[in-house]
């Protein structure tokens, strides 16, 4: 209530995971100071992984950057980011009613993530949302399994002049799950270790 | 996704890189475009604050067609020239 976030919002869904994590880091360097960035994720609190680079805000200026309390399954949490609740880990602010200018989308690790995330497309457009940008997968088309319904559905929208969008299908293996990552020198010392070993 | 931060994130490959030093791959010697979360994440950037809307969609690959074995490689090359920056 005591300030209103004056810049446009986006909001990061999945925002805590591989590229999640990365992309709000980008969105908050000072190149890209335009925005408010809101991290929704389960616990609404920041990854647990180490983020050195992350930016404290300007002294004179509100939290650039939002942890957000979102659950997919729990529709009660949806309307979070648009600050319908005060919980926010990060900052002091409690923004009645964020303006909210574009989301990105990465699907949650649950089936039926497809009908859940275009039941939120919806529910994001009744708050005045204009622009989605959906990560998919290189092997999936529009209209196909999955994301891939959510991209035809995207797109639909799109040529109806109902939405901005963007979908993005990069190299592709198989969905990641939630589990401890691996420290760095454990990878290190894999690596070195192969130094000279012949195996494929 | 085939991205590099994989071996760091997939379960099977912590679970081979911890217990047997070894990465499982239905591969074989073919070859993927292997790209960085940090690409993906500066192409999303892009697609979130241009001013002017995409309205497409974009493959997003790696610059090179790489298969395990060369990744490795270059890992191995690429810690080298760090560590040799540090001393």
């Amino acid at each position: 209530m005591s300030t209103q976030t004056s810049q446009p919002a986006i909001l990061v869904l999945g925002g805590t995971g591989t590229v999640g994590s990365r992309l709000v880091r980008q969105l908050t360097s000072p190149s890209h100071a335009t925005h408010t960035v809101l991290v929704a994720s389960r616990n609404g609190t920041s990854s647990p992984r180490p983020q050195p680079q992350q930016q404290e805000p300007e002294q004179d200026q509100p939290p650039r950057l939002q942890h957000i309390p979102f659950d997919w399954q729990n529709t009660d949490t949806w309307s979070n980011p648009w600050g319908s609740t005060s919980t926010t880990s990060s900052s002091t602010t409690t923004p009645t009613s964020t303006t909210i200018s574009a989301v990105y989308l990465i699907a949650p690790p649950t089936l039926k993530s497809d009908s859940l995330m275009t039941e939120f497309v919806d529910f994001a457009r009744a708050r005045g949302v204009r622009r989605f940008v959906l990560q998919s997968a290189s092997p999936i088309e529009a209209g196909g399994p999955a994301m891939g319904k959510v991209h035809g559905y995207l797109r639909e929208l799109g040529q109806r002049g109902e939405v901005e969008w963007a979908v993005l299908r990069p190299t592709w293996f198989q969905r990641k799950f939630f589990f401890p990552p691996l420290p760095f020198s454990d990878v290190l010392s894999w690596v070195v270790g192969c130094v000279g070993c012949r195996e494929s | 996704m085939w991205t590099i931060e994989n071996f760091a994130d997939q379960p099977v490959h912590v679970r081979g890189i911890k217990e047997e030093s070894k990465i499982y791959s239905a591969t074989g010697q073919g070859k993927i475009p292997w790209v960085s979360a940090d690409d993906i994440a500066a192409v999303a950037v892009r697609a979130l604050t241009d001013e002017e809307a995409w309205n497409t969609e974009y493959l997003v690959l790696g610059p090179e067609l790489l298969s395990y074995t060369e990744v490795r490689f270059s890992s191995c090359l690429v810690i080298l020239s760090v560590l040799r920056g540090l001393s």
